[in-house]
Formats: structure tokens, sequence, C-alpha cells
């Protein structure tokens, strides 16, 4: 917060110095934020990541608007953070956008959140640029049955345009170094490692990057929904009742095809409110910070991170050891369907030129 | 090599140098959060109105506050990198908090490495463990019956004694609960 009123007091500057200051200052900050990202991804970053987006109406009464304001706030927030985990290397993000049991909130307030619903999913697939720049697939998870019927087909149509958004990397070999093109397709290409010796170069199938809005959700309504797969596959008599154990649920539950949890984070609050229970109740960092979710940022994310990369080698040794924690990533066994045409090649602006041989991860004491 | 290849290759090392800087100011203030709690305390002063409590004393510390959990779990992180636990003390530490609880009036005690067929939920879980960090790590706990409880981190502790209870009641007295509402 204090960041904040600086700004506003560089904002309030009473003369023509005010904007200057103001860029000033956000340019800082752009630049420190991006020091601070490039440097904690030379060690190793989490895979998957899930937030609940909590505090919302309590901002607002802090900040005295009304409580659709809040969720207004929450919802930028939202996309903000979702770029910061991208640009940090974070390959899936799961946040908990509507639980079931926030139906039971006064009616104007879910109609607010429904008319707010309606206008994200469609603007997520179209307009936004993170999801356009990494190839993120967004998904719903939770029981769209339960929404009205038009903010269940926009999301159905988020999830079916984005559904085959996938990013590749494609590596040419200069000398000793390695340089990573970026391709950015809307079909197929994930699949087997392809090598073309006239041009040296290499498809790398990258795993895709996915963003979960679970809405509507609760951990236990997962659970039994896998239950009741589980239970007719056992009536189909595609599943033996011997076969089933807990890597089987995992299998099942909606979460299923991304990799397992690292680390589950909540504003606000201390405890995990129905919020991927299953999944974060092993080998999974639960981390609490203690602010409101439009008050979230890089700097409240850090300790999270670094307590992860110091606790990186014993979690996937743990990991290791239980083998009911390893995803099959599906979306590597299917074939490629390369076609030039569609795809589009694009550097970023981040690429840097690398020696082939992996430098090797920092040791931490 | 061309002059862009070094730019990009001092970038790099850069931002590996940097990462390390970071990581060594974390483990230092790792390192001194337990000194920095234990002063805070002593500054303070103690919360119990004594060390060593009798049922009358618990009942007296805790009858002012607002509202107390039904249900206490307990959770004992296990760690690679912290001080060995001796099974013994863990033992004598439960039955100690076995004694507080039914003198606050708490109905219901589990600790996790015990495992109990039916189980209810748990309003409140205190999870201690070696090293102060601000994860706290769920190792198995029955998923399904947290749901709603209220997880308060007491990692830096490895011992469970009157004072970590008390602090943990309190916490939970000044939780607000909306299920969802």
């Amino acid at each position: 917060m204090s960041l904040v009123a600086l700004r506003s007091a560089l904002a309030a500057v009473p003369s023509h110095f005010s904007s200057t200051l103001t860029l000033a200052y956000d340019t800082a900050c752009n630049v420190l934020e991006r020091t601070v990202i490039n440097a904690m991804k030379q060690g190793p970053m989490p895979r998957h990541v899930g937030f609940v987006m909590d505090g919302n109406r309590r901002f607002a009464q802090k900040i005295n608007v009304n409580t659709g304001e809040g969720h207004y706030a929450g919802s930028k927030q939202g996309e903000k953070v979702l770029k910061m985990c991208m640009d940090l290397g974070i390959d899936v993000v799961t946040v908990y956008a509507f639980s079931i049991e926030n139906f039971k909130r006064p009616k104007e307030e879910v109609d607010y959140l429904m008319q707010l619903f309606r206008e994200k999913f469609t603007e997520l697939c179209l307009h936004n640029d993170t999801v356009r720049e990494y190839g993120v697939q967004i998904r719903f998870l939770g029981n769209l049955d339960l929404l009205p019927p038009d903010v269940a087909d926009a999301a159905r149509k988020a999830m079916e345009m984005t559904k085959n958004n996938t990013r590749y990397d494609f590596l040419f070999f200069v000398g000793p170094y390695t340089c990573k093109w970026r391709g950015i397709g809307s079909e197929g290409g994930r699949g087997r490692v392809l090598s073309d010796t006239n041009t040296h170069s290499t498809i790398v199938p990258h795993f895709s990057r996915i963003f979960n809005i679970c809405c509507p959700y609760t951990a236990r309504d997962e659970i039994t929904t896998a239950m009741r797969k589980i239970v007719q596959g056992v009536e189909r008599d595609e599943i033996k009742p011997e076969q089933i154990d807990d890597y089987m649920i995992e299998q099942h539950l909606f979460t299923a095809d991304c990799p397992p949890l690292d680390i589950w984070v909540r504003t606000s609050e201390y405890r995990l409110s129905d919020f991927l229970l299953w999944q974060s109740c092993r080998n999974c960092h639960v981390q609490f910070v203690d602010c409101y979710w439009p008050e979230f940022s890089l700097w409240k994310f850090l300790p999270a991170l670094f307590e992860y990369q110091v606790n990186y080698a014993e979690l996937q040794r743990n990991r290791s050891r239980s083998r009911s924690t390893l995803a099959t990533p599906t979306l590597l066994l299917t074939e490629p369907t390369l076609s030039d045409q569609k795809l589009k090649f694009e550097v970023t602006e981040n690429e840097q030129c690398r020696r082939r041989t992996p430098s090797p991860v920092p040791r931490v004491a | 090599m061309s002059s862009t290849a070094l730019l990009t290759h001092a970038q790099a090392l850069f931002y590996i140098l940097a990462l390390n800087v970071f990581h060594i100011y974390y483990a230092l203030h790792t390192a001194t959060r337990r000194t920095y709690l234990a002063l805070r305390e002593w500054y303070v002063g103690p919360l119990a109105s004594c060390t060593a409590p009798t049922p009358d004393t618990v009942r007296a510390d805790t009858e002012r506050l607002s509202k107390i959990p039904r249900h206490l779990a307990v959770l004992v992180m296990n760690e690679e990198g912290g001080a060995s636990r001796c099974d013994e003390e863990l033992v004598q530490d439960v039955v100690k908090l076995a004694c507080y609880c039914s003198a606050a009036g708490i109905v219901e005690l589990t600790v996790y490495e015990a495992t109990e067929q039916d189980l209810t939920e748990p309003n409140l879980m205190i999870v201690i463990g070696g090293t102060p960090h601000k994860y706290v790590s769920l190792e198995g706990f029955p998923p399904w019956h947290v749901r709603l409880t209220e997880i308060v981190n007491m990692s830096g502790h490895d011992r469970i004694d009157y004072t970590l209870f008390l602090r943990s009641l309190y916490r939970y007295s000044k939780v607000e609960q909306r299920f969802g509402r």
C-alpha cells in the first residue's frame, strides 16, 4: 500500500511535473519487475499455481466504493496476475472465480457477477493480449449447468475457441548457441520432436499454457463428480473395482491433464474453502497472503516463489516416491499436423541466445 | 562473438547473480526470524497467566474468548532439513494438549499422526514444523474434512506448549466465517 500511496502522492503534485513523475515512477516499477521476473526464471519455477481471489468486497469497503466495483477490480487483477504468471513461465494458472456456495449471496450481487462473467468470458478469448501472446487455452472447471444459459454458452464458446491454442519453440543452432524463435499456432503442432538437418532446426513441443477458471466450483463437487464417473466406468465394465485407487481418482478430476499443483495461494483468509482440496493435500505448498485480492502483486507473490525454489528438490523427491502425482500430458500423445501456412512466427523481445548445454540451476544454501 | 550475443550472455549472468542475491537475503531473513519472534514475545509479554496451567487457569484464560473451536486438529509437518523430532516428546505434548482442550471446552482433538476412522471436520488446525516458513504443507491430511478449517501456521515451533495453544485459540476467536455468503 505504501507504493500506491507514493504513486498517488506523485500524481497529486500540482504542476506539469506530475505526469512526468508518475511516468518515471511507472517505468522504474516496470523495469524492476522485469528484472526480478527474469532473475527468478533462472531458478526452478512452479508449473501449476492456484489462486483464490478473495477479499474483493472488503477491499471495496476499505476504499469506500460499492461491492460491484470491488468485483470489477478483482477481475482486472485476475488478468494482471495471469500476465505475471505467464511472464514468470508458469504453465497452468487456476483461479477460483465463483463458488457454488456463492449463489447464496444477495440476488443483485449474483446478477452483477453473472453480467461481469458474460462480458469477461468473451473478452478473454477475443481481446486479451496475454492469451494471444502466450497461446493460452482457457478452460472452465465446474458444473456449467448451474450458470444462467447465456453465461454457460459464453464459457463453452471461449473453451471451444481456445482449445487448440498452443505455442512451440523452434530451435536454430548457430555455432555453439541456440536461438529460440517462438511460433504460435492455432492447430496441432504438438507431438513428437521433428528434426530438419538441412536448416539444423528442431521443433520442440511446449506444454500448452492453460488458464483454468473455476466457475461455479467446489472441490467436494469435483471429487463427487470424479466418483460418479468412476462408478459409471465400473458399470460399463471399463474399470474393475480393484483398479480404483487415489491415482485413478486424480485422473478423473477436472485438472486431470494439468501438471500437479505446486503452489496454492489465498489472499486475506486462512482457510481452504473448498478449492482444489484433493490437489493441494500432498506435495503442494499452501500459501496464505495477508492482503486483499486487488492488492496482490508480484512482491506479495515473491516469498511463495522463494520458498518453492528452496524446497524444490525435496518436493520433486517426494513426488517421485508417490506415483499418483504423475499426470500424463495428453497433449503430447497426438500426431503433429504441421501446416506451414497456418503458422505465424513471432520473435518476442525477451529472446536470448543461450548455449546448447543447459546451465546448471544455481545452488542455494 | 557478436556484440548482441555478448550482451544477452551478460544479461543472463546478471540475472543469475541477482537470483542468488535474493536467495541469500531470504535465507538470512528465515534464519533470523526465530530470534525476531522470540524478541517480540519477550517485549510484548506472556499471553498466558502462568506457564504451568491448571484447569482453573485454563478456564480463566479462555472464557473471555468470543468463540472456541469444537474440534481441534494438530498437524505435525515432516521436514528433512528441520531438527529431528523425538516421538516421546510429541506424545507428552499431545497428552498435555488433551488436558488443556478438555479444560477449555474443546470437544474433539485430532493429531494427524494417529488416524481415525470416523473423522469429523476440524474447526481449527494448528500446523507445527521445524524451520519457520510461510507455506503450509498438508501432507495428506484428509482433504475432504479440511474444507472450512481455519489453518494457523506455527511452523518454527517444534513443541506444542500452552502459549502456542492459547495463541491459536485467540486467532480463531477473531475469525469471521461467511460460508460463501
